[in-house]
């Protein structure tokens, strides 16, 4: 299970109040029931659509295929991880492998 | 639920009114724009009503104060917010007042042009006075003619040669010294010249190109003939002196005649120009209350008298809410006749459909317009509009999602919502503007939401933003990142297990893979929100039956079709939640693992076809246990569904109706109420039943496939403006320097690409299938769409489509004369 | 008026071109300069690197380059927006004088 409690939490809440609470608070006025259809629609499919955007990444079957210059790269700036220097293999040009997939 | 839930509950009221009190009434009612009058006289001739003379009178005033619009050296001013009917005596005295304006800038007018005529001539003269002076010094030869002539003038008698001169036309000199040369066989002497500055045309404006000739000829019967050879040509002659002296003093004479003829035609003009700018404050005022005025007539001719001609008698649609407000206009009209008779107004019952009436403000017009263009609800059915306020921005988003461009159009839509004001001023007839100014309130709807589902795509100018740090990681060591050029990461190893909190993961944005990972998340999520839409749409008709107090159709036609929808396209829907929580790469059970995920289509598929399919270990055929039974229940539900839908209507009202019969024979009435009488029976109950339970059925399939149209066209849209940032933005990149001026100019081109290919075309082309989902996939489930629209008798409505009509004629009436 | 030399229309695509033009360029060459992974792609690198470093090193001026590359184009805009903004008020002026 990848979900984690903090994001689904958040992002529940902020709608809910949005398409729950805020109704109540609509200002009153011929328009008060357009409104509160407006925030609770809104809330609805905005939420809905967060929904199944996290629940489509919660649990990946596939990983992405990455370029190895954009994983070396995001690996220097994203992940911040420490390069892995190999001994005896430092000559040797990055492109120089043909067009192989690992794994 | 709001005023725009359902339209509003209308009454058909019957008036009686003093013909005294109608005038002020019936202003009253027009400002307000709150009543549909119906015309009580339809066989009635247009020329034989009651208040033919007074509407003929409003024409008349309305045709002259065009005319005297016209004549306006520039556009009136915009008319003032006045809010007073004007009296009937009030009336006689703007018409008065109309007539004679009209008259005297029409004298004004004639007078002008006369003393322009006259000044013409006198121009003319002036000219040719000088041009002969040249005629008679040039040459010596001509000495001579000039001296016969002096003697010829002097004395008749002795007369050797005589002249004639004038002014011609340019074009047709050549003819005209042609002609005199014929008729007096060569025995003339013609001598022209062109007036260099041309003349003004009085009439016309037109400019003139005349020339100044004399002709010398001998004899007097010549003279007669050259006269009327000049009269074919309307060749204008003037006399002259044909002495040099003579010449001169005319032409001081001619010079202080146009000196004081300009001064004359300044004042003229000053005068008539005092006049216009006197008048030019009011005429637009004016316009509108005669306009209102013929409204009014116009309207009351749709009212009957009653037998002794004693008090009108009108019949019109009002909103239940606004009775009080019809009531009070016809109190007011009462007071301001002075009549002591009261007007009545009172509800006739009727079994006549009302029209439809919803209320709108200028933010929810442009929705109801988007629902009225498909078809008028039916009279108190329910709006649609309502929900399509955000259904409509949302759907579009989905397809259109991307920050960039959503800023795009939300910019340009808050533009025209913050700056309404000063934009509904200016009024023009520029179609696109308009539609777009008309529907500023949808787009910046669509805008706000395709930044919000740009974000969740994480596409910006197809660019992704790294917010909240993705959860891949790399776990290839350096050795093997530089021996492979295409590296896969593996959800087992290289994923957090904490999915990214908003939207997709970037690292998505560069992966040659993305295509797959973002079709099958697009097409989930269509599916998902189309059953949904679609499902909200069935569930709309339940509000319908109650209303229209038809419970059993709940049973007989609601439930039946809800379960169909959701026990075989929500349960798809179940099952890709259920993928996406139940398989993963990292599970422990083999058969929950990547190599094991089920294709949800081929379920589904499997279950319509009612196949089993066998394990294949470690992989199970099913996702969970019972699934088949479950799925052949689900089945057999929905196709139990189909008779009903199919059978249930037309078995209850022939129940109903045989049930009917027992009763009457049993009361045994004499009279039949032979309401029921559309007897077409069973059977074309059962042929109307069938059809709309096939259009159900395969609707229900042939719609949900339609919604896919969402992850298609949001997959266009994003691959095309990731090929334009590539192909022509990535042309500007580069070391500082040229490239920069390069950069500088590639932008303009991607700007201008990126406004007119993805905001407009693809905004255009997204917007189309947005509206095709609701009035084809959404409304078909609930909506009649039978009815017809309330048109009020409403001053305001009455002035905007007269100014559209007047338009062109007011361009033709055209430019002031000079 | 001898410096008025393209009309409303142009003035105003002139100046809502260039508005969007400072806007984006700007924020481009921050994401240059803080060497944004979404742009690698857009960087013109060279095909063969020797090591991992020269590697990193030609990405970061890469990167850098891009970003001036980026601001100098966007001061280029503002050039734009001043002279548009001048014809635009030029127009104005000499529609309100009418």
């Amino acid at each position: 299970m990848g979900a984690s409690f903090i994001p689904i939490t958040v992002f529940t809440v902020l709608w809910g109040i949005v398409g729950i609470v805020c109704p109540f608070f609509a200002p009153k006025g011929p328009n008060r029931g357009i409104i509160q259809v407006v925030l609770m629609l809104t809330a609805a499919t905005c939420w809905l659509f967060w929904l199944c955007a996290y629940m489509a990444q919660m649990n990946p079957l596939i990983g992405p295929r990455l370029d190895n210059e954009t994983l070396i790269w995001m690996a220097h700036t994203w992940f911040k991880q420490p390069l892995m220097p190999v001994k005896g293999q430092q000559n040797r040009e990055v492109k120089l492998a043909e067009s192989s997939t690992f794994p | 639920m709001g005023a725009m839930f359902r339209s509003e509950e209308m009454v058909l009221c019957q008036l009686f009114v003093q013909p005294e009190a109608a005038y002020v009434s019936m202003y009253e009612l027009g400002e307000a724009g709150i009543a549909q009058f119906r015309d009580l006289n339809p066989h009635v001739n247009d020329f034989q009503r009651r208040y033919v003379s007074e509407v003929r009178r409003c024409s008349e005033m309305e045709r002259k104060l065009r005319w005297v619009a016209g004549e306006l050296p520039e556009p009136p001013p915009p008319p003032k917010p006045e809010r007073c009917s004007l009296s009937p005596r009030e009336i006689n005295i703007l018409e008065e007042r109309i007539d004679f304006i009209e008259s005297e800038i029409q004298e004004i007018t004639r007078n002008a042009r006369n003393l322009k005529s006259d000044y013409l001539a006198l121009i003319e003269l002036r000219t040719l006075i000088e041009k002969m002076q040249t005629f008679f010094q040039d040459h010596s030869a001509q000495r001579k003619i000039s001296a016969s002539v002096q003697i010829y003038n002097n004395d008749a008698v002795l007369g050797h040669l005589g002249f004639i001169s004038g002014v011609v036309t340019t074009a047709r000199v050549p003819a005209f010294e042609k002609m005199l040369w014929r008729i007096s066989h060569g025995n003339i002497f013609f001598k022209q010249a062109q007036i260099d500055e041309p003349l003004k045309d009085p009439i016309t404006g037109h400019e003139l190109q005349k020339t100044v000739f004399v002709v010398f000829f001998h004899g007097e019967q010549i003279k007669l003939r050259v006269k009327k050879v000049c009269h074919g040509f309307k060749a204008t002659l003037y006399p002259c002196p044909a002495t040099y002296k003579d010449q001169l003093d005319m032409l001081a004479g001619v010079g202080t005649r146009i000196k004081d003829l300009e001064m004359v035609l300044e004042q003229t003009e000053n005068h008539r120009r005092l006049v216009l700018t006197n008048i030019a404050r009011d005429i637009s005022t004016w316009m509108v209350a005669v306009r209102k005025e013929k409204a009014i007539y116009h309207t009351l001719n749709m009212f009957s008298m009653d037998i002794v001609k004693k008090c009108l008698i009108a019949e019109c649609w009002v909103p239940r809410k606004d009775l009080t407000a019809v009531q009070k206009a016809l109190e007011n009209g009462v007071k301001a006749s002075g009549s002591p008779i009261p007007s009545i107004l009172h509800y006739v019952p009727t079994n006549e459909i009302p029209p439809t009436f919803n209320r709108t403000n200028k933010f929810t017009r442009g929705f109801q317009n988007l629902i009225d263009s498909y078809g008028i609800a039916s009279y108190r059915e329910v709006n649609p509009a309502l929900y399509t306020i955000i259904t409509f921005p949302f759907l579009f988003a989905v397809m259109f999602g991307d920050v960039g461009h959503g800023i795009i159009m939300t910019a340009f839509a808050a533009i025209l919502v913050i700056y309404e004001k000063r934009f509904l001023k200016i009024k023009t007839d520029n179609e696109i503007w308009n539609i777009f100014f008309g529907g500023r309130y949808i787009i910046l709807l669509m805008g706000i939401f395709s930044i919000y589902t740009g974000l969740i795509y994480n596409d910006m100018f197809s660019k992704s933003l790294n917010i909240f740090g993705t959860s891949w990681r790399n776990v290839y060591e350096d050795g093997v990142l530089r021996n492979h050029t295409m590296l896969e990461l593996d959800p087992k190893t290289a994923y957090t297990q904490t999915p990214y909190p908003f939207g997709l993961d970037p690292a998505w944005q560069f992966a040659s893979n993305n295509i797959i990972f973002l079709n099958s998340f697009k097409m989930k999520l269509s599916i998902i929100f189309g059953v949904i839409h679609m499902a909200f749409g069935v569930t709309m008709s339940v509000v319908n039956f109650n209303f229209f107090r038809k419970p059993e159709m709940i049973f007989l036609q609601y439930i039946p079709q809800i379960l169909f929808l959701l026990l075989l396209f929500w349960y798809l829907c179940l099952l890709m939640f259920m993928k996406w929580i139940m398989y993963s790469a990292v599970s422990e059970d083999p058969s929950l693992g990547t190599s094991c995920a089920p294709s949800v289509l081929i379920i589904f598929i499997n279950m319509m076809l009612m196949k089993s399919s066998e394990d294949k270990p470690p992989c199970r055929a099913m996702m969970y246990a019972g699934q088949n039974e479950v799925q052949r229940t689900f089945l057999a539900i929905a196709f139990l569904c189909i008779p009903i839908m199919l059978f249930g209507k037309p078995i209850y009202k022939a129940f109903l109706a045989k049930k009917r019969k027992q009763y009457q024979q049993g009361v045994e009435t004499g009279e039949v109420t032979e309401k029921e009488g559309h007897d077409g029976g069973l059977a074309e109950e059962l042929i109307t039943q069938c059809i709309h339970t096939i259009e159900y059925v395969l609707g229900a399939v042939s719609h949900t496939a339609s919604y896919l149209r969402l992850w298609a066209l949001s997959l266009a849209h994003a691959q095309l403006s990731a090929v334009l940032w590539q192909r022509v933005l990535v042309m500007g990149m580069g070391p500082p320097g040229v490239t920069s001026i390069k950069l500088y100019i590639i932008f303009a081109v991607w700007a201008f690409f990126t406004l007119a290919i993805l905001v407009l075309m693809e905004g255009l082309s997204a917007f189309l299938h947005t509206l095709r989902l609701h009035w084809v996939e959404f409304m078909s489930k609930f909506y009649e769409g039978q009815g017809y629209a309330f048109a009020p008798f409403s001053f305001t409505d009455i002035l905007e489509n007269e100014e559209d009509d007047h338009k062109p004629v007011m361009e033709t009436n055209g430019g002031p004369p000079e | 008026m001898a410096c008025k030399f393209c009309g409303p229309k142009l003035s105003l695509c002139g100046l809502v071109l260039s508005v969007w033009g400072i806007i984006q360029l700007t924020l481009m060459g921050v994401f240059y300069y803080i060497r944004a992974v979404a742009l690698l792609e857009d960087l013109p690198l060279d095909e063969h690197h020797h090591s991992m470093d020269s590697f990193i090193t030609n990405v970061e001026t890469g990167y850098t380059q891009n970003a001036y590359n980026c601001w100098i184009a966007a001061l280029l805009y503002v050039i734009t927006l001043v002279v548009s903004g001048h014809q635009f008020w030029m127009n104005n002026r000499s529609s309100v004088s009418m």
